[in-house]
């Protein structure tokens, strides 16, 4: 009995003293990063830098291009799950497939602002320290102009000085409600960031995975390009070129897309897993075909001397009649196994045909068809040079020579938008599917994407693209 | 020498007298209707601490000081009785039964009162209102059987949970899952399944706030309060309860076509097999005569699905229960096995419950102990509830009907025939047929088949509690509790099959575990004070309380798995970087704790006037600093009408009170753990790892507060055969967590702030009557109502935004649906035709379009998918041994988003999947008066979709007859013995097209429906 009370008498004291401890609810949480902490040193800034590298979702360019142009064909086992919408031009600001780029981009807008705030405070005091810092902040700065620069891809109605642009971010705010610059303040923003970028990384950088001197260079000719400003966009790929101006041939070319070789690659973003692969966009891994190359793409090329037939399109053989049998064989897979493959950003033959469409526009007719006949002549086996009479002439084989090298690569929409030039399909690509339209207008609401219905939502003054 | 006899005469005088100060008192307490001995009832002398419990015969004997004056007898479910105590040693006292509601007890936070002094809305529900019900789930057995208490069950799957909606939605953004307390200590609604709703012997469920506010911070949504058996002193009583049934489908109603008529559609759509092999496709390279026999034959393939899917599902449940003990220590033990196959192949729920309860008092002392331990084992179907193909209930409907899933070796063959070292599973070539289907129901069924979604749950919940007198009504008392979770759930995707080829990784099938581990502490202790005393009666609570939960979360996915070593993680291939089967792994923990100070006062007077006050104050390490600590407090009244002057004589009137009260809770469940923190997270750049920002943080971080008032009437009448409660009440709570839209420029989609207010206004009434009621024959009618006005008052500074296909906007209930207004069919293009919207008032302005856009066009104007009003209402017949009960539940004035028909009733995509038979009207040129647009015109998400879901459904009806006693004294085993069958979920009345209207949100998406059950069952007690 006594031996009862006194066990009884300790647990209400225990409980007592345990229940009066502020400690139970003073917690801190084990699985995150408090902010004040997070970016203290060198090494926290380069791995706040690989945090904006890992959202940079630039394939996501690749399929909206490819879908909502003469590029690829729906597939006979597409059972109209994906891209529909896209596919048939009929879309509203609510479809997510055509807007994520601009809620992707920006969220690595911001990790770039708040890691280059942060980078303000990082002591460096060695000099190999303070080049570490430099280039860091560099990459940073190059990824916010690529950034800035693709948005103006995707949402920019027209891509001319006085048309909208995109809303220009240089730090942090949650709760700002902005507005949109025009196309020539975001495209003077760009440009800056490029310039700083370029001066901070030095040349001895050499990783692919990330933004070394040549990379900016070349994306600084391609943004040159969309912003028409024909002089630079010679200058800067001629200085992309000369870090890193070799065309692949042959064999080599077809390595490229199995990421067996990389000289041609100025920048490309590392993947390592099967898992949202950009294979699987055209094909499933049931091996269902959603996408095809379109019979306009697959005609375009000669299929006996043109090493890129083989490299992009596959006729499988040993499918079923009832079943699709032209498979995209770009981005197909390192291997059996590994069926992923890094995402191209930019190459050297873009830089070419960007020289070659520049000095058109400048009139330099002859230096713009070398470009061009480089390029084919990297491509084609037994390929004689060609020359131009008109700047006319010249353009039009440059945007087919796009239409044939950058295929799956997310240009040919943005391409014919910047030329304001109609989507035309092939007869026999709009046959499979339901309703498929042929012609999608320079006039046509939905040649220009809106901005996301959410957007609109949560900052009711933004401007909305024309038609939406 | 006579002086000294005399005084030692006196003295022997005066020492008997003292000893017989003691006397023994005995006696036997009887039932006064049947004569029947009480077990278990409570004898003491008034104001004394010790007492007796009566035995099996009823039979008492307990010490009594020569001068005690009263004898108090009590027991729960009789009127106490006081009786004088005579020169008598041997008393013979006969309880009269009280079967009227003011025997109730009602368990208020941390107390229990009778219903007379109760100031708070409560609903109690007892143990035989839902035992033995054929659902495993604790949560559904409720439907119904409380006004007010809405159970949102999102599946009718075994093993799976449903939640409970007290009052309407408190909460914008988070939930409105209330607080569930066993035993003082608070348990997850998600671990449920694993335990045995059989052990619980009443059920509070407190809805108003002061009742609620003695939870404080946690009783925003309302508590349910379970309390569970406890053991009868007596002889050691053995129960053995055995149930078997089956599971049935429900009726569909979706009225799909067949294969000539979906050739038909088809053919007149030009798309799909009916178009491919039509007469009429001149464009075909296919010859007539082959496309007229390959149109011919399929039409007479008819593919069952239904029965290829489902099956009747077999259900049983058996359980010994224990109980006795003596009068100081008393038992209460139960085990239970409970097996029930659902009715979709793969899903069901195997389960092994036990309990142990024991009491033990001496003296001042009380302890007791609660222990048990569940242990429980579900499979689930793939894709439950999702829009996916793997689901089957929807590959039952898309599939199409000429779809044969059995190749001649009897095969399953799905779409897949690339070899990848296996066998092809489709080794289909022209010279085999032709194959005119992608094979959706095929996929499905294989995947069902070779792949495994398993739950394995162990929970053991352990509370130990301690109650000391130290003095005349004050008592020292201590709850301890531990509460232990383990979940695996266990994902395994076999090598070889259609499902494990598409396995990214490796293509070779996928094993993984997610395992959660949470451990949860509750330690409450304080004083208690009961006293009566003249006309006064007061009990005082003073509680320190502290709990502190921790999670820890872990799951890992390998891939390449051996063929010969399925379900197990030996067969996963180790990962290299050139066998793209690296395996993932992931993880985390979390804790959060809670630390409060309770008091709660409780004063009658002169049995007719209860005033109560509680005060909580909590703090908890969800909330920054600043807004840490919070009080929460409620009073209330209670005026009982009928012990005043001018009823008290009234026969018809036998009770009549009147209850109000007002108070502040919260609603904590809905904050996550440290949702204030603005951090920074992993991420990982194809392998080399990163920082990036997770949250935006917000330092104004806090609860969501609920003000409320309640005014209820208790009225009982007509010799306590007609019994009504009625309560009205209106609640407000602020702060609402809204996820204010952030503007995708500033990197984050949403932040979570505390700015909108939403209010609950309602009417609720339980009515019961017995029409008669004689000795043998007894007919109760009851209903339950509750109609609640959900409006929401503000948003802060965010400005309306949309919720899924609904919007959350001031003066809207918080589950209005928005879309796009449906205006029918263009009668000359057949193009479906959108309601045009005025931007001011944002209403339709009844002028159509066929463009559609549903940024511009989509209105609030379709009704909402939380039902206002609901109920119950059922009978019950006694007669002799006989016993007929039975309930129907009600929900009317809401409609749900039929998602399920935008794939089977689409325009465009009736060459991929079977469609409803009313597709067969589609516009045509010459069929121009129809409400189906035109075949290939574009399907858009419209109020076409949105479908009027109020129903009836008759949810139980119990048939059970007593052995009579005589029999049972025969067979010199038994003490009693009982029969008894079980239909629930018998028949549904509702316009609602899809499989089922009972749901917990806003959308239908082919989700697994409620079974119909039959069981029959003996209960036999030795």
């Amino acid at each position: 009995m006594k031996n009862i009370n006194k066990i009884v008498g300790l647990m209400l004291l225990t409980s007592i003293v345990l229940t009066s401890c502020e400690k139970n609810i003073d917690l801190k949480p084990t699985d995150t990063i408090s902010n004040e902490t997070a970016i203290q040193s060198l090494d926290d800034l380069d791995r706040a830098t690989i945090g904006a590298y890992s959202n940079l979702q630039y394939q996501q360019a690749f399929y909206a291009n490819t879908i909502m142009a003469d590029e690829a064909r729906w597939g006979i086992d597409n059972l109209s799950r994906n891209f529909g919408l896209a596919y048939r031009w009929d879309f509203d600001s609510g479809s997510g497939d055509v807007t994520a780029a601009w809620g992707t981009m920006y969220n690595v807008i911001d990790r770039v602002n708040r890691a280059l705030a942060s980078a303000e405070n990082i002591p460096a005091n060695s000099t190999a320290d303070v080049a570490t810092k430099n280039r860091l902040r560099g990459e940073l700065l190059a990824i916010r102009a690529m950034a800035h620069a693709e948005l103006l891809r995707w949402f920019a109605p027209r891509y001319e000085n006085d048309q909208l642009g995109v809303v220009i971010m240089l730090q942090t705010s949650i709760l700002g409600k902005p507005q949109r610059s025009t196309f020539a303040q975001v495209m003077g923003q760009v440009n800056a960031d490029f310039a700083q970028a370029d001066a901070l990384i030095p040349a001895s950088f050499t990783d692919i995975f990330r933004i070394t001197k040549p990379a900016v260079a070349a994306l600084r000719a391609r943004a040159a390009l969309y912003a028409k400003d024909w002089t630079n966009a010679v200058t800067y790929a001629n200085a992309a070129i000369a870090a890193k101006g070799t065309l692949a041939t042959g064999a080599d070319y077809a390595g490229i897309w199995t990421d067996a070789n990389t000289s041609e690659n100025y920048f490309q973003l590392r993947r390592n897993s099967n898992t949202g692969s950009v294979r699987t966009y055209w094909t499933d891994d049931n091996t269902d075909v959603f996408f095809s190359p379109s019979y306009k793409l697959i005609d375009s090329y000669n299929a006996v001397t043109d090493v890129r037939y083989n490299a992009f399109i596959f006729k499988d053989g040993t499918v079923a009649a009832s079943r699709e049998s032209w498979k995209v064989n770009k981005y197909s897979g390192q291997s059996t196994t590994n069926r992923f493959n890094n995402v191209k950003v930019i190459r050297t033959s873009e830089m070419y045909l960007i020289l070659a469409e520049a000095n058109a526009e400048l009139n330099q007719l002859g230096t713009g068809a070398t470009a061009l006949n480089a390029v084919r002549k990297a491509r084609i086996t037994g390929y004689v040079d060609q020359t131009f009479a008109t700047k006319d002439a010249l353009i039009d084989a440059v945007m087919l020579e796009r239409y044939k090298e950058l295929a799956f690569e997310g240009h040919r929409f943005f391409d014919l938008r910047r030329r304001q030039l109609p989507v035309v399909r092939d007869d026999r690509d709009i046959t499979i599917g339901a309703a498929v339209p042929k012609t999608l207008a320079t006039t046509n609401r939905n040649y220009i994407l809106p901005i996301p219905l959410a957007e609109k939502f949560a900052n009711p003054e933004i401007q909305q693209n024309p038609g939406y | 020498m006579k002086k000294l006899l005399q005084s030692l005469f006196m003295f022997l005088l005066i020492a008997s007298t003292a000893m017989a100060q003691n006397r023994t008192i005995t006696g036997t307490v009887t039932d006064k209707a049947d004569g029947k001995p009480i077990p278990g009832v409570t004898v003491r002398v008034q104001g004394s601490q010790g007492g007796a419990v009566t035995t099996e015969s009823g039979s008492f004997s307990l010490n009594a000081s020569a001068d005690a004056k009263n004898l108090i007898v009590s027991y729960i479910g009789y009127v106490s009785q006081t009786l004088p105590i005579t020169s008598s040693n041997t008393y013979r006292i006969s309880l009269v039964s009280d079967n009227n509601t003011l025997s109730e007890i009602v368990v208020t936070g941390y107390t229990q009162t009778s219903k007379v002094r109760n100031v708070s809305a409560a609903s109690v529900i007892s143990n035989s209102q839902i035992a033995n019900i054929p659902q495993p789930n604790f949560t559904t057995r409720l439907q119904g059987q409380a006004p007010g208490v809405n159970v949102l069950s999102g599946t009718g799957q075994p093993g799976s949970n449903a939640s409970i909606r007290i009052r309407g939605s408190n909460s914008i953004g988070g939930g409105s899952t209330p607080l569930y307390v066993i035993d003082g200590i608070a348990v997850d609604e998600a671990t449920f399944s694993t335990m045995n709703p059989n052990d619980y012997e009443s059920i509070s469920i407190l809805k108003d706030a002061s009742a609620t506010a003695l939870y404080g911070s946690r009783g925003g949504n309302g508590v349910v309060v379970i309390k569970t058996r406890r053991g009868v002193a007596g002889k050691v009583k053995v129960g053995y309860n055995v149930q078997g049934g089956v599971d049935l489908r429900t009726q569909s109603k979706f009225d799909m076509m067949n294969s000539s008529q979906l050739l038909a559609l088809q053919e007149q759509g030009k798309a799909g097999a009916g178009w491919t092999y039509s007469a009429l496709n001149t464009a075909s390279t296919i010859p007539a005569a082959r496309r007229a026999a390959i149109r011919d034959s399929l039409s007479n393939i008819n593919t069952n699905w239904d029965d290829i899917f489902f099956r009747d599902g077999k259900f049983q449940q058996h359980e010994v229960t224990a109980s006795g003990g003596s009068e100081q220590t008393r038992f209460f033990s139960s085990f239970n096995y409970y097996d029930q196959q659902g009715i979709a192949l793969r899903s069901n729920l195997n389960r092994y419950t036990m309990r142990l309860n024991v009491d033990h008092t001496s003296g001042r002392l009380n302890l007791g102990i609660q222990s048990n331990l569940g242990w429980s084992k579900s499979n689930f179907i793939e894709s439950e509830a999702g829009v996916a193909l793997a689901n089957p209930f929807a590959a039952v409907y898309l599939a199409l009907p000429w779809e044969n899933p059995y190749g001649p070796d009897g095969r399953i063959l799905t779409s897949n025939n690339t070899t990848n070292g296996f066998r092809p599973f489709n080794p289909y070539t022209s010279a085999n047929g032709v194959l005119a289907d992608s094979r959706l129901g095929s996929n499905a069924l294989d995947r069902l088949e070779n792949s495994t979604l398993k739950t394995d749950q162990i929970k053991s919940t352990v509370v130990a509690n301690a109650t000391y007198e130290i003095y005349d009504g004050l008592k020292l008392t201590t709850n301890l509790g531990l509460d232990y979770r383990q979940t695996v759930q266990e994902r395994s995707i076999f090598p070889g099959s259609h499902a494990g080829v598409a396995v990214q990784n490796g293509n070779q099938g996928s094993y993984g575990n997610n395992v959660t581990r949470i451990l949860n502490l509750t330690s409450t202790s304080g004083l208690t004070y009961g006293k009566s005393w003249g006309l006064h009666e007061i009990n005082a609570n003073a509680l320190v309380e502290a709990i502190r939960n921790r999670e820890s979360l872990f799951n890992y996915n390998g891939f390449g798995i051996n063929p010969k070593l399925l379900n197990t993680p030996a067969g996963i291939t180790a990962g290299t970087n050139t066998n793209s089967m690296i395996p993932t792994v992931g993880g985390s923990k979390t804790e959060y704790g809670f630390t409060s100070f309770i008091g709660l006062v409780n004063y009658t007077y002169n049995k007719k006037y209860t005033v109560q006050g509680t005060y909580r104050y909590d703090g908890s390490s969800k909330l920054p600093e600043q807004n840490r600590w919070h009080g929460f407090y409620s009073i209330g009244a209670n005026w009982n009408i009928k012990q005043e002057d001018f009823l008290s004589q009234s026969n018809f009137l036998n009770t009549l009170i009147l209850r109000a009260s007002y108070g502040e809770t919260a609603t904590a469940q809905n904050q996550s753990n440290f949702g204030y923190l603005p951090t920074y997270g992993n991420v990982s750049y194809a392998g080399v790892s990163g920082i990036a920002p997770a949250t935006p943080g917000n330092p104004d971080y806090d609860w969501e507060y609920t003000k409320g008032l309640n005014v209820g009437v208790d009225f009982a009448g007509w010799n306590n055969r007609l019994r009504v409660t009625t309560e009205v009440y209106r609640t407000n709570t602020k702060n609402n967590f809204i996820s204010q839209q952030l503007s995708l420029t500033s990197g984050f989609g949403s932040l979570s702030i505390n700015a909108g207010s939403i209010r609950n206004t309602g009417v609720e009434a339980n009515v019961s009557v017995d029409v008669l009621a004689t000795k043998d024959f007894v007919w109760t009618l009851n209903a339950n109502i509750a109609y609640n006005k959900n409006v929401i008052t503000d948003l802060g500074q965010a400005t309306e935004y949309p919720a899924g296909t609904s919007i959350i906007r001031v003066g809207l209930p918080k589950g209005a649906h928005y879309t796009v207004g449906y205006a029918g069919v263009d009668p000359a293009t057949g193009d479906p035709l959108y309601y045009n919207v005025d931007p001011i008032t944002k209403e339709s302005n009844g002028t159509t379009t066929n463009v559609y856009n549903a940024a511009t066009q989509s209105t609030a104007q379709w009704g909402t998918y939380e039902a206002p009003t609901s109920g119950g209402f059922g009978t019950s017949i006694r007669y002799k041994g006989f016993n007929l009960s039975t309930l129907f539940v009600f929900f009317q004035g809401f409609s749900m988003f039929n998602n399920e028909s935008f794939f089977l009733s689409s325009t465009t995509q009736f060459s991929a999947y079977n469609q409803q038979t009313r597709m067969a009207n589609a516009w045509t040129p010459t069929n121009t008066n129809t409400n189906i647009a035109r075949l290939g015109s574009s399907r858009q998400f419209s109020s076409f979709d949105i479908e009027d879901a109020s129903f009836i459904r008759w949810r139980n009806l119990t048939l059970s007859y007593d052995i009579p006693q005589a029999w049972i004294n025969k067979t010199k085993l038994l003490s009693s013995a009982r029969i008894y069958a079980m239909g629930q979920n018998i028949g549904t009345w509702t316009k609602w097209s899809g499989f089922d209207p009972e749901n917990n949100n806003n959308i239908a998406q082919f989700k697994y429906p409620a079974p119909r059950n039959f069981s029959l069952g003996v209960q036999v007690n030795f």
